[in-house]
């Protein structure tokens, strides 16, 4: 630990007030326990407290609502949490021009509850917390299960303003959603995981509501008929906005079941609906859920990570993805699992000791390599994340993402070791 | 690396250094004479001229990478260039460089419509992609007009849009990889190909990067189907502000089309008096065309309501394509409007800017308003959904006191743009024609970061020199000296 952090803690607190800096007991990253939490109000204030932070050698550990800090790989060094949190304030909304800009800590569900008046939305369901703020989202790049419909953060974020770790400010993009003005660094700062400059404002796009939303769940007697259905609705006209199969997810005798999410004009989804019904043949259950039990299975089925201690989720080009998720049921009967079949993204939760854990989980990922697809490690136990890299190797792309951090945040200050290739 | 300097007579490339070109790509691929390189030496900006010390034609990525790496180790600057189609000059050869034509790398590689993709070289012109998947009920989404002629490379370097990019996305919404020759010689590869990749979104990065991060050799593409239902409309208008205000209203209510286009007089006059007439009245102040696509059963519903609204802002008729014949009609003239309106005079300005799509009505009429005190002409022809406005000056190049006109309206065009909230380009891209605007939207800190990522790509600046960031603009994060830029 850095011998100067009174003197840090009284320099932080002489800029935004000593009720904004706490000295850190109760919060743990891993085996770390980061000196210092620290709130500033404003993005003047956050590019202040990073400049003193980076003069001091601190690490600095960006931070939403601070529910997912654990994310990514162990952190070598964590010396301040920095939340934007107090920074929640929208900025500015213009509903004839789909666009708004807000401050990094507002919640996206807050903002959701805003737009929604105005017939709009984010349409961004992340996995995470109910809480999680629109920064935090845009730098892990979160998303859900509406993901084939509406796209991920990095479809959204049309502009940024940044505070960097040398205490400067820029931005990048801007108001408009067509926009080719200059380099697109939104691109590089979405899912940069705090590695690289702490977001103050996101400009984002949004879309008009869908008039009309309904989810069908369908079981059948066996996962290959399940499957054979999925494959049929996915060549027929119907454009759900998801498509999932769980498993362990739902009660039903087979555990397995297949989710649909029709989003558009109220003819439209009633129209995919029957089209749906009409491939069913007898041999299958099928239900539309309600909304509030619809929005719940959603989740969970994102949300598999809550679910147990050990939890993965890869992606896989989409002609492999029913393949893999049938090996991945077979190496874990007893888990959770999901299978987004319109991305090729498949999330598994499940419960088991270190070794057994790291074992499953070496397995799974050359599953992944070898069909060209890659596994990203959601939740795990200290020992096992300190053995595997979260995300894989990046291989020969490594010197270029280096050359990038090192431009950014030469000091290696902002969320070191989080990232991938040791970033 | 030694500035390189600027002069304005032709540069040849030492015979030895082409030797080893003609033995990488072989002797027929290697153009040296001044007569063989005219036709390079502008783009289809045609206001600024360069002719290249050589182009280079390439079969390969390998083939790419041995001429980058016989240039790189001479210290000679190299352009990439695709089809030229390009409107700000991003492939003109500043500093004598060579040009790397894409031209032979045209293959399509695969389409998999399992994994709705297809992996194409980057001189694969971009129509053709879709007329081989379209027969499967398949099509690459992004639809730049010039899309006849225009490379898939040139479009990832662009980040290209096109009409229906209002509801499919930018170029950059669609590539899921790209095989890349960096301004080293190494060839790596950017993106997950339709799986999440690890690390920072390099391939977001570098699509839109003009050229100056590396060569594209390949690119892995999403294919989209093909909509079950179209309805294309023809709104006639007798003003453009009524025209403006339909537009914001359709996007207001809710109703995303697949396109929404406006087309104001002194175009359809161009085009309806040139080959690619498509019918257009010409006693109307603007058209708009809307296009609705999805699912048969919905888009009825929506053209409806977009034609209701239209009908309450005074549209004196509002068509509906009939035929997929008409369709094609229609739009063959609205993609070839630049075309048309390059015959009215000897030269034309394409000019590309952005606005909150609420500020058409103003912004439109001001834009006439400052070709009227320029005594100018201008002709709007753009994607008025998403608020991408080209405002086209057709002018005398030979007439020296009208070109100061246009640079000095161009000017005022940016300028109003920017402050209504907007943007320099939306798709055309920076180059070297929009370099001194720049300033207008970043500051030097914001530039400062684009250059330390670009300082990441091409460290040695060598990889098409003097475009996007203006040369006076430095980066304490790089380590890098100075683009040599000088205009003529
Ligand atoms: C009539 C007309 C209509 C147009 N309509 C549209 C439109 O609707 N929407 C739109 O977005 N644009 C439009 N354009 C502009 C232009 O067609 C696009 O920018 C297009 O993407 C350029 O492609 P190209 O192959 O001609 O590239 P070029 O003009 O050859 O090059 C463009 C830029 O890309 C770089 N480049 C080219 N190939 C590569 C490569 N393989 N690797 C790295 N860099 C490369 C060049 O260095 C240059 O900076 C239009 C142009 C014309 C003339």
């Amino acid at each position: 630990m850095n011998k100067d952090h009174a003197s840090l803690a009284s320099s932080l607190a002489a800029l935004i007030g000593g009720d904004y800096v706490t000295k850190n007991q109760a919060l743990h990253l891993q085996e770390l326990t980061p000196t210092l939490i620290i709130k500033p109000a404003s993005a003047e204030q956050v590019r202040a407290c990073l400049a003193v932070c980076a003069e001091a050698d601190a690490a600095v550990i960006p931070a939403g609502a601070m529910t997912w800090l654990e994310g990514g790989n162990p952190l070598r060094r964590a010396d301040v949490v920095l939340s934007v949190e107090r920074l929640k304030r929208v900025i500015e909304y213009s509903p004839p021009d789909l666009m708004a800009i807000v401050e990094a800590g507002v919640a996206l569900r807050d903002f959701q509850a805003q737009t929604r008046s105005a017939g709009q939305w984010l349409p961004l369901d992340p996995a995470g917390a109910d809480g999680s703020t629109i920064g935090a989202i845009a730098a892990t790049a979160a998303s859900g299960a509406l993901r084939l419909g509406f796209g991920t953060p990095r479809d959204y974020v049309i502009g940024l303003r940044l505070a960097h770790i040398d205490g400067t400010e820029s931005r990048s993009g801007g108001r408009v959603a067509k926009n080719v003005a200059g380099y697109d660094l939104n691109k590089l700062y979405v899912g940069s995981f705090g590695t690289l400059a702490l977001m103050t404002e996101v400009n984002v796009k949004l879309r008009p509501l869908p008039e009309a939303s309904a989810t069908m769940m369908i079981t059948a007697a066996t996962l290959a008929r399940l499957l054979d259905l999925a494959r049929r609705i996915r060549a027929s006209a119907v454009q759900p906005v998801s498509i999932f199969l769980t498993a362990g997810l739902t009660e039903h005798a087979s555990g397995k079941a297949l989710l649909l999410r029709f989003m558009e004009s109220a003819a439209a989804v009633k129209y995919q609906l029957q089209e749906v019904e009409g491939l069913l043949e007898g041999e299958f259950q099928a239900a539309c859920l309600a909304v509030e039990e619809a929005e719940a299975l959603w989740k969970k089925a994102v949300n598999t990570d809550e679910l147990a201690d050990y939890a993965v989720r890869l992606s896989v080009p989409l002609a492999t993805v029913t393949e893999v998720f049938q090996q991945v049921l077979t190496r874990r009967a007893a888990s959770f699992a999901s299978a987004d079949l319109g991305v090729g993204i498949i999330r598994l939760a499940f419960p088991a000791d270190d070794q057994e854990a790291l074992e499953i989980i070496r397995d799974l990922r050359s599953t992944a390599t070898r069909v060209g697809g890659t596994l990203f490690i959601e939740g795990a136990a200290p020992k096992v994340k300190a053995a595997l890299d979260a995300w894989g190797e990046v291989g020969e792309l490594a010197k270029l993402m280096r050359g990038i951090k090192q431009n950014f945040d030469p000091q290696g200050l902002l969320s070191p070791g989080r990232f991938v290739a040791g970033m | 690396m030694p500035p390189i300097a600027e002069t304005t007579k032709y540069q040849r490339v030492p015979q030895r250094v082409v030797d080893d070109l003609k033995a990488a790509v072989g002797e027929r691929f290697v153009l040296t004479e001044p007569d063989e390189l005219l036709v390079y030496e502008a783009d289809a900006l045609t206001v600024i001229k360069h002719l290249p010390a050589a182009v280079v034609l390439p079969k390969t990525a390998e083939e790419v990478s041995a001429v980058v790496k016989i240039l790189a180790a001479e210290n000679i600057p190299f352009t990439p260039r695709g089809a030229g189609t390009g409107l700000t000059g991003g492939s003109i050869a500043f500093n004598h460089s060579v040009i790397i034509e894409t031209a032979r790398l045209n293959r399509i590689l695969k389409i998999d419509y399992e994994n709705r993709l297809a992996v194409v070289e980057s001189g694969v012109i971009n129509v053709h992609l879709s007329q081989a998947t379209s027969p499967y009920g398949f099509h690459y989404a992004p639809d730049p007009s010039s899309q006849m002629a225009c490379t898939i490379g040139g479009n990832v370097s662009q980040n290209s849009g096109g009409p229906h990019c209002l509801k499919y996305g930018m170029t950059t919404n669609h590539i899921l990889a790209v095989e890349v020759v960096l301004p080293s010689g190494e060839i790596v590869n950017l993106g997950g190909g339709g799986v999440d990749a690890a690390g920072y979104d390099l391939l977001g990065a570098f699509v839109g990067s003009e050229g100056t991060f590396g060569i594209v050799t390949k690119a892995t593409v999403k294919l989209t189907r093909l909509p079950q239902g179209v309805k294309t409309l023809l709104g006639e208008f007798m003003t453009v502000t009524d025209a403006s205000r339909s537009v914001s209203e359709i996007i207001a209510a809710g109703i995303v089309p697949a396109a929404l286009e406006m087309i104001d007089r002194a175009t359809i006059i161009a085009v309806e008096n040139s080959i690619f007439a498509g019918g257009f009245p010409t006693d109307v102040a603007a058209l708009l065309i809307i296009e609705i696509d999805g699912l048969s059963v919905g888009i009825e519903d929506e053209a409806a309501r977009a034609v209701e609204i239209c009908l309450r802002h005074h549209a004196r008729a509002v068509r509906i394509a009939k035929d997929d014949a008409e369709r094609t009609k229609l739009w063959g003239a609205r993609k070839r409007a630049f075309g048309a309106m390059g015959r009215i005079n000897a030269d034309l300005m394409v000019q590309d800017a952005v606005i909150p799509r609420s500020k058409l009505p103003e912004v439109l009429d001001e834009i006439y308003a400052i070709a009227a005190r320029y005594s100018l002409n201008v002709a709007n022809v753009f994607h008025a959904g998403d608020g991408n406005l080209h405002p086209n000056i057709s002018y005398d190049g030979r007439n020296a006191d009208e070109v100061r006109r246009v640079e000095l309206a161009s000017k005022a065009i940016m300028q109003l743009c920017v402050e209504a909230g907007g943007t320099i380009t939306g798709e055309h891209g920076v180059g070297a024609d929009k370099i001194n605007y720049m300033e207008l939207i970043f500051s030097d800190a914001d530039m400062e970061r684009m250059l330390a990522v670009k300082n990441v790509f091409n460290p040695t600046g060598l990889c098409n020199p003097a475009k996007v960031i203006p040369a006076t603009k430095t980066c304490r994060y790089c380590s890098f000296g100075l683009e040599d830029f000088k205009k003529n």
